[in-house]
Order: C-alpha cells, then structure tokens, then sequence
C-alpha cells in the first residue's frame, strides 16, 4: 500500500469554508431536494419489505 | 496535518478487511457485516476527497450511501430472518437450493 502514500496527492486542505451542517442542510433541500425526496421512499419500502420478509408464519 | 494518502490508505484497508470477511466467513451475519466494511470505506474515500477539494457534494453522497446501506442492511437481515426459519442455519455453504 506504500503506492497510495507515494502518490503524488500533497493537495493542501483547504479551510472550512463557513458551518458545514448548516451548508449540507440547505443542500439538502435545495439542489438535492427530489434525490432526498425519493431517499425517504426507498427507506419506506425497504422497511416494509423487511416487515414483510421477517413477518410470522401464523 | 493528515493528508489525503492517509485517509485513502485507511480506507483500503477497511475495504482490504470487509472483502476478508466476505470470501472467508460462512455465517451470512458476517457476510453481510464484511460488506458493510467495504461500504464504508467507501464513504472514508467520499469523505476525505470532499474535504480536501472543499466540495460539499462528496458529504451529501455520503449520506445518501448510509441511508441506502441502512436499507440494505434491513432488507438482508430481514432475509437471513426469512431463511433460518426455513432451513435453521444460515450458514452459506449449506444455502444451495434456490427451492423454499
């Protein structure tokens, strides 16, 4: 693994550039808003596939 | 100050280890387990490359791949459920039938 510490990637870090929640929260529901949207969906269907694997036999 | 090698590095080898556990284990339990590893050092790569090129795009797709891992991890559990009540083990190499 000594290529990875070889590599050629001194990128600096740049500074934080203002408060990173706030900034991902207006993301969030700005230009990621339908993405987030159909995230809740897929959470919703998964847990009643989950529900509906892991029902009883009765 | 760390830089972006040793997270990349860190991330292969949580990836190295989740792979590990994915071809060696028998248990689905810990199939699944190696493959949350690999998922993760996925997003230790998301993670680190945003922070070092101040792109805030690289958290938001990490935290769409948690909600996606969750529900994976949901639905497989749920199935590791679904077939040690069938078969009473969840061992993989004693999973051959495709039949119920």
């Amino acid at each position: 693994m000594g290529f990875l510490l070889k590599a050629p990637l001194a990128t600096p870090r740049p500074e934080q550039a203002g408060d990173t929640t706030a900034s991902l929260g207006r993301a969030l529901v700005g230009p990621f808003a339908v993405t987030f949207e159909l995230l809740g969906v897929l959470l919703v269907t998964a847990l009643v596939g989950a529900l509906y694997f892991a029902r009883s036999e009765e | 100050m760390t830089g972006l090698s040793s997270y990349l590095v860190l991330a292969a080898l949580v990836f190295s280890i989740g792979l590990f556990g994915v071809l060696t284990r028998r248990n689905a339990v810990g199939i699944l387990l190696g493959i949350e590893l690999m998922l993760n050092a996925v997003n230790i790569n998301l993670v680190a490359f945003a922070r070092f090129h101040g792109d805030l795009t690289g958290l938001i797709f990490t935290l769409f791949t948690i909600s996606i891992t969750v529900a994976e991890v949901a639905v497989g559990l749920a199935i590791v459920i679904a077939i040690f009540r069938v078969r009473r083990t969840v061992e993989a190499d004693r999973l051959d039938l495709l039949r119920g």
